[in-house]
């Protein structure tokens, strides 16, 4: 006999299913804040992680950008006008001839410019 | 009264495509509200991860389920089926509000229930200090102003006075099990008891109620 479920039916939910649904509701409305807190964290999540994929391509084609700049810089022979001088004086000794007084002058020149 | 003032029926877009994609929205919102209002086609698991987000559908679904065995925890403990309605009531927006200190989302009925039975206890001894009165008069002078039928409010009085003589375990263990449906091993896991206790418990209850209520004893 032990066996058998004792009937809660007017103690249940069930009994006045407008009052039940009225006490949902209000913990609904009560949990309002805390859901709109949830979505707007989550909004805000989702907005940076939508910038974070262009950020992160335009930030690798920016260093790809410097990285080539810097490799370009290395590669340029230096044009310095000690660097001219000192190429043309190694010429005329190899050549064992005086330096070309227009060049010197013209070297010369290119340095007070600078 | 119209549906749409004709200002807006004149802005609104009427192209197929619009109509389709609005419908499309609307059927999606729907689907989402029937699938997660069925019981059985969402676990907990995922309702949880979708209260996480701030889902209002989701938080619906995880009351309609489990607020019914809060109640039925607290009504164990306070013996006041109002009382036990605002507990139920508190203790899932308590939930709610901490949802990220829910460690197993898979178990949240149960972890309401625990919510719901420590704030009952709480409610109690407010109740108790409040008033010092027996808690036998507190449940009956309740029912009796809040039920409009007076026949179920017979029923409930007979029924919350029958549990009131029970200790606080088999209250729950009988209300979970035989109002609420939960499994002995789900109320023993919930009761810190083990399996054959729970059993015990709900076997001596329904005894007793039947005893108290004056139900005919068959073999």
């Amino acid at each position: 006999v032990s066996d058998r479920r004792i009937d809660f039916t007017a103690l249940g939910t069930t009994a006045d299913p407008q009052r039940w649904q009225r006490i949902i509701d209000e913990a609904l409305a009560r949990v309002q804040p805390a859901l709109a807190a949830r979505r707007q964290q989550r909004d805000a999540v989702a907005l940076i992680a939508s910038w974070s994929r262009p950020l992160l391509a335009a930030a690798a084609v920016a260093a790809l950008l410097l990285g080539s700049l810097a490799v370009t810089q290395e590669d340029e022979p230096e044009t310095t006008p000690a660097a001219d001088l000192a190429a043309v004086s190694r010429a005329a000794v190899q050549l064992g001839t005086r330096p070309d007084a227009a060049v010197l002058l013209r070297i010369v020149g290119t340095a007070s410019e600078q | 009264v119209p549906i749409l003032s004709p200002a807006a029926a004149d802005a609104a877009d009427w192209s197929m495509a619009s109509i389709a994609r609005r419908s499309a929205a609307g059927l999606n919102t729907l689907r989402q509200r029937i699938v997660v209002d069925d019981d059985r086609s969402v676990d907990d698991a995922t309702l949880v991860a979708r209260v996480r987000d701030g889902d209002p559908v989701a938080t619906e679904a995880l009351a309609r389920r489990h607020m019914p065995a809060a109640r039925a925890v607290a009504l164990a403990i306070v013996a006041d089926a109002d009382l036990a309605d605002d507990v139920a009531q508190d203790a899932f927006v308590a939930a709610i509000e901490e949802i990220d200190a829910c460690r197993h989302p898979e178990r949240v009925g149960r972890w309401i229930a625990q919510i719901a039975r420590n704030r009952a206890k709480d409610a109690l001894k407010a109740q108790r200090r409040r008033r010092a009165v027996p808690l036998d008069s507190v449940s009956l002078a309740s029912d009796a102003t809040s039920d409009r039928s007076s026949d179920l409010a017979e029923l409930r009085r007979r029924l919350v006075a029958a549990l009131d003589r029970l200790p606080e375990e088999r209250r729950t263990a009988i209300l979970l099990h035989d109002m609420e449906g939960w499994p002995h091993h789900e109320i023993a896991a919930l009761l810190g008891l083990p399996d054959g206790t729970v059993r015990s418990h709900v076997h001596h209850a329904r005894r007793m109620l039947r005893r108290l209520l004056g139900e005919e004893e068959r073999p």
